[in-house]
């Protein structure tokens, strides 16, 4: 009963340890009747653990209960870390059932700063950052904007009063948003609108250039084609609908062709570097099996990676790959695997011969 | 779904940096099992999910400040156990001294011999059996369950019971012991069927 294969035989045989137990009780046939009892017990262990589970009504209507908790009260935790970095690193909402409340006025085809700024009914602030260097512009909300030179952002007077807190973008800029499931956050940067709870991205959106860039640092943001548009036959569903973007993606908006493209941004970014806490992830590796280098990569930066786990399962890789960025990594494992590496969308697809012993 | 795929770890790291995906699968992944662990040390249903929804919400509100568990599942059923009987001390009338049980004896309502005095059915010994790992003294009984059937360490046993190691050790050799001698009563009797 000490042997974790055996317990794993009786719990989840396979045909595998089906043979294997076969052949150990022929060779061992005085240990026939030990491993009869042993086997008993562990299926009434079995029996009774499983005697006691509850019905699936059940896990729901708990697991309802701790979602509605869970977004009726904020954190209260980890109160080494500013109000701002909490809420910024928390994110990661299902921004499902998502609507894009849009004024629609007389459509145009390119939407600029004046004119998205034309949809608030309040009075705004403006902040205009004229100087070389970006500088943060913090909100009534708690969320604060990186805003980078030759950019402005304008936003409510009362910022945090209506049941939607919105901001418009000229320019590029750096978010992080307090998270706050009741009062969505909205950036408005020529057409496209990205809509999040509570995250870290940045958008650039220059009013002269070809496209509109958002790119997520931590949490999920949604983006979408402005509702405003006035050409909806060359605009897909998609583009209306919006996509969603988890760290390290970008989506690219090319205003011409009203086309949403998602990709990997350009210097992935280890996730803990955008979290408050720090995780260590080893990049040593000995002898380790490319599937686990793979996966260590993956989980780094969370980025999925796609490869045949059976034909690179004989190969084995040493390296040290701690300082090297995520392309470079890429390039050193592939190369010594023999394989090659495409960037699909948001996946890196791995492929290769695999490895002989 | 490829939910089902990922490692407790992997789950439990995507939930501390904020994914409601990855917290519902972990609290999928285990609520039977937490339910079922929970009943055994009280059977009030109902008190069991309580503090199961609560340590749920506490794991998602703290998760900022949580460490990478070494064993999710270690994380989980200890600190079920915690809550629990931490609610149970509150509620002084429903306390009973359950870790104060005696550990030698196992309640003789039928003895091994009588038991099988009569000719069984192949059906009842697994029922007997089962009334044999019931009345175990409870103690014994979860350091049995958490071992063979949880998987878990000694040492994490120890953790959970809040014991000694070797402690939770002799409370698994014990329940063994004494299962062993009924079984092989039992046994027996199969045997003697057989041939």
């Amino acid at each position: 009963m000490e042997d974790t294969h055996f317990r794993q035989w009786v719990y989840e045989p396979d045909a595998d340890s089906d043979s294997f137990w076969e052949e150990y009780q022929q060779k061992y046939p005085e240990k026939k009747q030990e491993l009869a009892i042993a086997r008993q017990l562990l299926l009434n262990l079995q029996q009774q653990v499983q005697s006691g589970f509850s019905t699936n009504a059940a896990e729901d209507a708990v697991f309802q209960n701790i979602q509605q908790e869970i977004e009726s009260k904020p954190t209260v935790s980890a109160q080494l870390f500013p109000h701002w970095v909490r809420w910024a690193a928390a994110a990661a909402v299902v921004l499902l059932g998502m609507t894009w409340i849009f004024w629609s006025q007389k459509p145009t085809h390119y939407l600029s700063y004046e004119i998205n700024r034309q949809q608030s009914k309040n009075a705004l602030v403006e902040k205009t950052n004229h100087t070389s260097k970006p500088f943060v512009v913090s909100l009534a909300d708690g969320s604060s904007v990186l805003l980078s030179p030759q950019s402005k952002i304008s936003y409510s007077e009362d910022f945090d009063a209506g049941d939607k807190r919105e901001v418009f973008l000229s320019g590029e800029a750096f978010f992080e948003v307090a998270k706050n499931a009741q009062k969505p956050f909205y950036v408005y940067a020529n057409e496209l609108v990205t809509k999040v709870l509570g995250t870290s991205f940045n958008v650039r959106a220059f009013s002269e250039d070809k496209n509109v860039v958002v790119k997520v640092r931590t949490g999920r943001v949604a983006v979408a084609v402005a509702d405003k548009i006035a050409d909806k036959q060359k605009i897909t569903v998609r583009e209306l609908d919006g996509i969603v973007l988890l760290p390290n993606q970008q989506a690219v908006l090319s205003r011409d062709e009203f086309r949403l493209v998602k990709s990997l941004v350009e210097n992935p970014s280890l996730l803990s570097s955008n979290t408050p806490i720090p995780i260590s992830h080893s990049f040593e590796f000995e002898s380790a099996r490319a599937s686990d280098v793979f996966k260590a990569v993956e989980e780094a930066y969370g980025i999925d990676i796609v490869f045949d786990e059976e034909a690179f399962a004989n190969c084995l890789f040493t390296a040290n790959l701690t300082d090297e960025p995520l392309y470079e990594k890429l390039n050193i494992i592939c190369k010594s695997i023999e394989a090659s590496y495409q960037i699909l969308d948001a996946q890196i697809i791995i492929s290769g011969k695999g490895c002989h012993l | 779904m490829k939910s089902n795929f990922e490692t407790d770890e992997r789950l439990w790291q995507a939930t501390r940096l904020g994914s409601e995906l990855a917290f519902e699968a972990l609290y999928r992944r285990y609520f039977q099992i937490l339910v079922s662990y929970g009943k055994r040390i009280h059977p009030n249903e109902e008190m069991v999910n309580d503090a199961i929804q609560d340590l749920f919400i506490d794991i998602w509100r703290t998760r900022l400040s949580l460490g990478q568990a070494q064993s999710v599942k270690f994380y989980l059923m200890s600190s079920l156990r915690r809550r629990i009987l931490r609610a149970l001390k509150a509620d002084l009338s429903s306390l009973e001294e359950w870790e104060e049980l005696p550990e030698q004896i196992l309640p003789v309502e039928d003895s091994p011999e009588t038991l099988f005095a009569a000719e069984e059915e192949n059906a009842l010994q697994n029922e007997k059996l089962n009334k044999w790992l019931e009345q175990l003294p409870p103690r014994q009984y979860e350091a049995l369950l958490l071992r063979y059937f949880h998987n878990f360490e000694y040492a994490e046993i120890a953790g959970i019971l809040n014991i000694k190691e070797q402690t939770a050790r002799n409370l698994v050799q014990k329940a063994l012991f004494i299962l062993r001698k009924l079984a092989i009563v039992l046994i027996i009797i199969i045997l003697e069927f057989i041939f």
